[in-house]
């Protein structure tokens, strides 16, 4: 029982938010946004994540690559997760992305799973398997002062929830940088999307 | 919480170490399931079924299960052939993931994964394979498991796995059901016993015996090109060795002299697969194994004969690795599917996006256009358009 209760401890983790308030807010040392309501904002393994009610429900993600980064992170150096390319095409972008959500174990090695030797957290971390994922509408779109592109998608997640989503992006001096929102079919992703709209256009390019 | 403490405790012993499997017929081994049987209420055997039963309910919902009702009659079918008496009591899942994989809970809950029937060349091949999977429920190995290893400090090894299958960590997921897979894996006298009996009733249902040996051996190569970290989940817990291919390719010869003729079901089987093999092609070099697709698309050629729409997909996966040559190569398959004519529409698409890479920018361009013309309502036409504007 003891043993339970440490595991459920560790499982439970301690993400730690800050609030993000109505205002301009750096991305990394690559560019601003500014939000007219005030959010929540937690580290995701090194992506910058922003939520009101909660990321199981809705989360605006800011992500910025570089050439040969995955999207998610893998526990095992041989796992093939799909890699980003500073070569990409806005259709290469989001075939990266699509492929990226529907990894099978998510950064989990199969080798390791037979064995039992994966803990259950790191599993939960790393799994996104969503299935059904659908995109549409990619198209050109600024971001900021950059030339980008903007696509709407949706999926079921592991849990079997419709997400719905939309993301705009661009490729700037071989680095990907991405904004994703992703919120439940139901309710939420309309709730927050026209913030987050505001924020897509309110992007400032530092350098 | 008592119910809690009992599953967890189940979990734990439904760790398998799986070494010790009692041969076929040995005293002391589970009696063979028989029709509508359920197990007594009080069995160690109720609670695996009670397990599994939680975790089914959560597959139930899963948005990889393909409900095509038309598939999951053909694969309904080929069980019920393959036996009879025993048809009623399994629930086909049909799971959505380019991995060769199947499995068969101890309640009755089979899975076929999509990778598996991309695989298959034939209905024979299926039928092995999903016999295979009944020989493991109806020689009960998984209770024969359990018993086994439940009072070895073995079972404590598992302890992350057993307590993630049973939702603690997350629910539905496909890490979920190749972890399941990991708690049921079988041991190699009990993949043998499955072999033997898998071999026997599908050889009863008049498949033709060679398919067998022929699969295992196909996948087998898949896996080698493929290397350790693209092995497949199926013979993570399915340890099949050369050994049992060259058993199973025995008795094909042996069993092949029974009769003159046998059947394939090759064209029943490839008609029932071609509404979702562009899809399946797709999520399969999409999964990121290479070397290992590139073996399998090779040898759906060969099988298969040329095809526009396997020459895309050669295609598709020279431009996602990427390496040196490989847009040469891409392009070169793409050509492939645009002389053998019908080609997908995806095809002109990719052909611009490795010209462009290639800096042939009046190709890339005109490759577009092509797509814009043969896809006219093409989601990403916008995007499209301003590649084309840019390049002219």
């Amino acid at each position: 029982m003891i043993l339970l209760l440490i595991v459920l401890l560790f499982i439970g983790g301690c993400t730690h938010y800050t609030a993000v308030p109505a205002e301009r807010r750096a991305i990394g040392s690559l560019y601003s946004v500014k939000s007219n309501v005030a959010w929540s904002q937690a580290d995701e393994g090194g992506i910058q994540l922003w939520t009101i009610d909660g990321p199981l429900l809705e989360a605006l993600r800011f992500v910025t690559l570089s050439d040969g980064d995955t999207l998610f992170q893998s526990t095992d150096k041989d796992e093939k997760l799909p890699r980003f390319r500073a070569h990409m095409t806005p259709n290469e972008v989001v075939e990266f992305f699509v492929a990226s959500l529907k990894s099978v174990s998510g950064g989990v090695d199969t080798h390791q799973l037979s064995k039992g030797m994966v803990h259950p957290a790191q599993i939960r971390a790393g799994s996104i398997n969503a299935a059904s994922i659908d995109v549409k509408n990619l198209r050109p779109a600024d971001f900021g002062r950059l030339p980008g592109f903007h696509f709407d998608f949706s999926f079921l997640s592991k849990e079997g929830l419709e997400r719905q989503g939309i993301a705009l992006g661009s490729i700037h001096e071989g680095r990907l940088l991405l904004m994703v929102y992703s919120g439940t079919r139901e309710y939420y992703f309309d709730k927050h999307k026209q913030d987050v709209e505001t924020i897509f256009s309110s992007v400032e390019i530092v350098k | 919480m008592k119910r809690f403490k009992f599953i967890l405790v189940f979990c734990l012993l439904c760790a398998v170490c799986a070494s010790c499997a009692t041969p076929r017929g040995t005293p002391g081994a589970p009696d063979d399931m028989q029709p509508s049987q359920r197990p007594d209420a009080s069995s160690d055997e109720a609670g695996l079924w009670m397990y599994m039963d939680r975790i089914e309910s959560r597959l139930k919902t899963s948005g990889r299960v393909v409900t095509d009702p038309a598939l999951n009659a053909y694969v309904r079918q080929i069980i019920c052939k393959l036996d009879p008496v025993h048809c009623a009591d399994i629930r086909i899942y049909i799971v959505d993931t380019p991995h060769f994989n199947a499995s068969m809970a101890p309640n009755g809950c089979m899975q076929v994964w999509t990778g598996l029937m991309l695989r298959a060349e034939n209905e024979a091949q299926l039928a092995y394979v999903l016999g295979h999977e009944m020989a493991h429920y109806l020689r009960r190995h998984t209770l024969q498991q359990w018993r086994t290893v439940r009072n070895t400090s073995t079972a404590l090894a598992f302890f992350s796995l057993a307590t993630a299958a049973a939702g603690v960590g997350f629910a539905g997921s496909l890490a979920q059901l190749a972890a399941l897979g990991a708690i049921f894996a079988y041991s190699r006298d009990q993949e043998r016993e499955a072999d033997e009996i898998g071999f026997e009733i599908m050889a009863k249902a008049d498949y033709e015996p060679v398919q067998a040996s022929q699969i295992w051996g196909d996948l087998l190569a898949e896996d080698e090109a493929g290397g350790k970290s693209a092995r497949s989940i199926f013979f993570a817990t399915h340890p099949t060795t050369t050994e049992r291919i060259a058993t199973l390719r025995n008795l094909a010869d042996k069993t092949a002299k029974e009769r003159s003729s046998w059947t394939a079901g090759r064209e029943a089987y490839l008609n029932a697969i071609q509404p979702f093999r562009k899809e399946w092609l797709h999520e399969e070099v999409h999964k990121g194994n290479f070397n290992g697709s590139m073996v399998l698309l090779n040898r759906l050629l060969k099988d298969q004969g040329a095809s526009a729409e396997l020459h895309f997909f050669l295609g598709e996966l020279y431009r996602l690795r990427g390496e040196k040559d490989d847009c040469e190569n891409a392009r070169a398959e793409y050509e492939k599917a645009l002389q053998l004519g019908n080609p997908p529409p995806e095809v002109f698409r990719s052909l611009g996006v490795v010209c462009l890479r290639m800096d042939k920018a009046k190709e890339a361009c005109d490759s577009f256009e092509e797509y814009l013309k043969v896809n006219p309502d093409a989601s990403d036409r916008q995007i499209i358009e301003s590649y084309i504007n840019r390049l002219r």
